[in-house]
């Protein structure tokens, strides 16, 4: 049965969806938003994660038995087994997407980070520059509501202030900058989208440390609220859809097929299809959708989909410093260190964003801490000096392009629909090892000059930046999407979130995939209106 | 010698213990200290909260969180005898409170007494209940000593009391 059709049909109800759809249809058009997972509730996620034993990132949020994600506890569900340490980057799915459990953090992309190759002879030019995505990324700001300093040069140079105030750094930070001043070491308050004011309806960080997975009072954006204005808008969100085809006359995609829990499919239509659902998914679906026409899926002349899968690594060290320093208090994430993120060395070895991270993984240190008798006595005591006189720092390191680097269908394994599940293989260069390597000898190094005494360290090959699966570029011979995120096997199918990026740099993706958005938004509403093609 | 399995007349004894205990939570204040020992239910419950605060140099704990890991402790295989065990070795009758300051003497405890006690110590601590067969589960998040007992350097995560920018700042000490 064919149902509806709309203008722009947009799959996936995360932050690229959702813009998208409130962009287009307050111009006019008409929108529906399909989304496989459900609707989430603050409140109850809340509870959610207090009572779960497991408290990740994933344990807030409901699973949805009709289809599946990654979970922390058990990847190889979803992604099969792999050689250790295994690439498994994990997300949720629902209203909102994966920003229901981001810790918000929001710096731009370099104007070099879109010029690798040009700069540095390595990974690839993205077809579009800084300049031509940074009013996007004014817009992007403004409707995530990003506080930060806008007097401070973090190497992206702007066209107008940040909506809100910078958050300020904590006691720790304000600790570790006042140290490391007189090394020549700069460390400033991220841009992050967490509110340092009232706005949009949404209060100022209280400072919960749960950012990850959930912010009690909503201070932090996630794109719940902006499917919720979707929904006020007048798009039509259908919620419980699984996209699970593609479907093609020509070089045209004429309708979408979902399934709903009960595995009964419906078939949509519209003029405009847009793939919104992350760099694992979005090729997934594509991967799935081949027919005898397209044999190797859909958008893939260039044998480009799901290859390209770029993340960063991610170190994280705990130390001890030497006097109490009151790490934990306030938002999970808030500064980030100057240097890392560009200069020459780019040539020979990755670039990467050093931050000091605010979670004082509580119970991991009381559970290490009574594994000794020897603490049991006066725990308490014990564990308050253990968090006050402690720390961590963390690097995400860049990872360059590379066509091996893949997302295949399993031959075998199966979600609850039916449908394939996703394999991956996956390995970081050796820019990224002598990357990695420089970057943990750094953040040891900034370690011993605050005098602290390194307890701990956290490697892995993801920081949940999955990118690059369906990337952009000028020629169909080398790339899925062109620079307006528009198919060049397909002209009516376009493609907006990191699975477009070329290359991935050092910043967090999604306010990079927001613009993206922004700006796809404006090229539909040309195309729908006949002043593009 | 590794603990063995409670017999069935001191089971029972403490499954009443715990029912009684259960029965009565209306009729106390919703905190335990070790100062109002005196109008808790059972002698077993007093060496307990006698125990936990001379382990953990905590003075008060959380009725209903205590009485909940009471409850997951009795549904232990061997639960019960352990507790016995233990209580016997490090909380015998009579109490001495001036001992509540003291360092513990773990030396007196057996393999898997020791592990029992460390068992009780990440309940107590964490608020959450790790078992093998039955899965773990959270007892308290908002009473779990990591949370309650540190709330005046860190505030429970998850909750909203504090004003904007209040990190910057360290703790009123």
């Amino acid at each position: 049965m064919t149902m509806s059709d709309a203008d722009v049909l947009i799959i996936g109800a995360g932050v690229a969806g959702s813009l998208l759809a409130c962009e287009l249809q307050q111009a006019g058009f008409r929108v529906h938003l399909l989304e496989a997972g459900g609707a989430y509730n603050r409140q109850q996620a809340l509870h959610s994660y207090r009572q779960a034993w497991n408290r990740n990132f994933q344990s807030a949020w409901p699973d949805w038995p009709w289809t599946s994600v990654p979970h922390l506890e058990e990847p190889e569900h979803y992604y099969g087994k792999q050689p250790l340490p295994g690439y498994r980057p994990a997300f949720i799915k629902g209203e909102g997407g994966t920003t229901r459990v981001w810790t918000g953090m929001t710096p731009r992309f370099l104007p070099e980070d879109f010029r690798l190759y040009s700069h540095y002879g390595v990974g690839r030019d993205w077809p579009l520059d800084y300049q031509q995505l940074e009013p996007w990324y004014v817009q992007a700001e403004h409707r995530l509501g990003v506080a930060g300093n806008s007097n401070q040069d973090q190497g992206s140079p702007r066209s107008a202030p940040y909506p809100m105030p910078e958050i300020p750094l904590t006691y720790a930070e304000l600790w570790m900058a006042n140290k490391l001043k007189k090394h020549g070491i700069q460390l400033i308050s991220s841009p992050a989208a967490r509110n340092s004011r009232q706005w949009q309806q949404r209060p100022p960080c209280c400072g919960s440390n749960t950012c990850t997975p959930v912010c009690p009072s909503g201070a932090r954006y996630d794109a719940g609220v902006d499917v919720q204005r979707a929904k006020s808008l007048g798009v039509r969100v259908s919620l419980q859809h699984v996209v699970w085809k593609l479907e093609h006359q020509d070089r045209y995609i004429v309708a979408v097929h979902a399934k709903k829990p009960d595995g009964v499919s419906q078939r949509y239509t519209a003029k405009c299809i847009v793939l919104a659902c992350n760099s694992i998914e979005t090729p997934r679906l594509l991967l799935m959708s081949a027919t005898e026409t397209y044999p190797r899926g859909l958008a893939n002349s260039s044998d480009q989909v799901g290859r390209n899968l770029m993340d960063h690594v991610f170190l994280r060290y705990r130390f001890a410093t030497p006097e109490a320093v009151w790490s934990g208090r306030g938002p999970q994430a808030v500064g980030h260190f100057l240097h890392g993120r560009y200069g020459a060395f780019r040539r020979r070895y990755a670039a990467a964003k050093l931050f000091v991270s605010n979670d004082a993984d509580v119970m991991s240190q009381t559970t290490h801490m009574l594994n000794d008798p020897a603490n049991w006595y006066q725990a308490v005591e014990r564990l308050r000096h253990s968090i006050s006189h402690s720390a961590a720092l963390g690097a995400e390191i860049e990872t360059l392009p590379t066509s091996d680097n893949r997302l295949h269908l399993d031959a075998q394994r199966r979600d609850p629909l039916g449908l394939p599940l996703p394999r991956i293989d996956y390995a970081i260069s050796e820019y990224s090892e002598r990357g990695e390597k420089h970057w943990h000898e750094e953040l040891l190094r900034i370690i011993a000059l605050l005098g602290g005494t390194p307890l701990k360290v956290k490697r892995s090959l993801s920081a949940h930046h999955p990118c690059g699966t369906t990337r952009m570029g000028d020629s169909p011979r080398d790339s899925v999407v062109n620079a307006d995120g528009q198919c060049h096997d397909h002209p009516n199918l376009y493609i907006v979130g990191g699975s477009v990026f070329p290359t991935i740099g050092t910043a967090n993706p999604t306010l990079t995939i927001a613009a993206l958005s922004l700006r796809l938004a404006a090229h539909l509403k040309a195309v729908l209106t006949g002043k593009s093609s | 010698m590794p603990c063995q399995p409670f017999p069935d007349r001191l089971r029972r004894k403490l499954i009443k213990t715990v029912a009684t205990a259960w029965l009565s939570i209306p009729c106390y204040p919703l905190l335990y200290s070790v100062q109002a020992m005196a109008a808790t239910p059972t002698s077993q419950t007093r060496r307990i909260l006698w125990l936990f605060q001379r382990l953990t140099g905590v003075k008060r704990f959380n009725h209903r969180f205590i009485q909940q890991l009471l409850v997951a402790v009795k549904h232990e295989p061997s639960g019960t005898d352990h507790l016995h065990r233990v209580l016997s070795k490090l909380a015998p009758e009579p109490l001495d409170n001036d001992m509540a300051q003291l360092p513990i003497d773990i030396g007196v405890l057996d393999d898997g007494e020791r592990w029992f006690v460390q068992h009780l110590l990440i309940s107590l601590m964490t608020g959450i209940y790790f078992h093998e067969q039955r899965g773990n589960f959270t007892l308290s998040y908002r009473y779990a000593l990591m949370h309650d007992a540190l709330q005046d350097i860190r505030p429970i995560p998850g909750t909203c009391q504090q004003h904007f920018g209040f990190w910057q700042h360290p703790p009123a000490q």
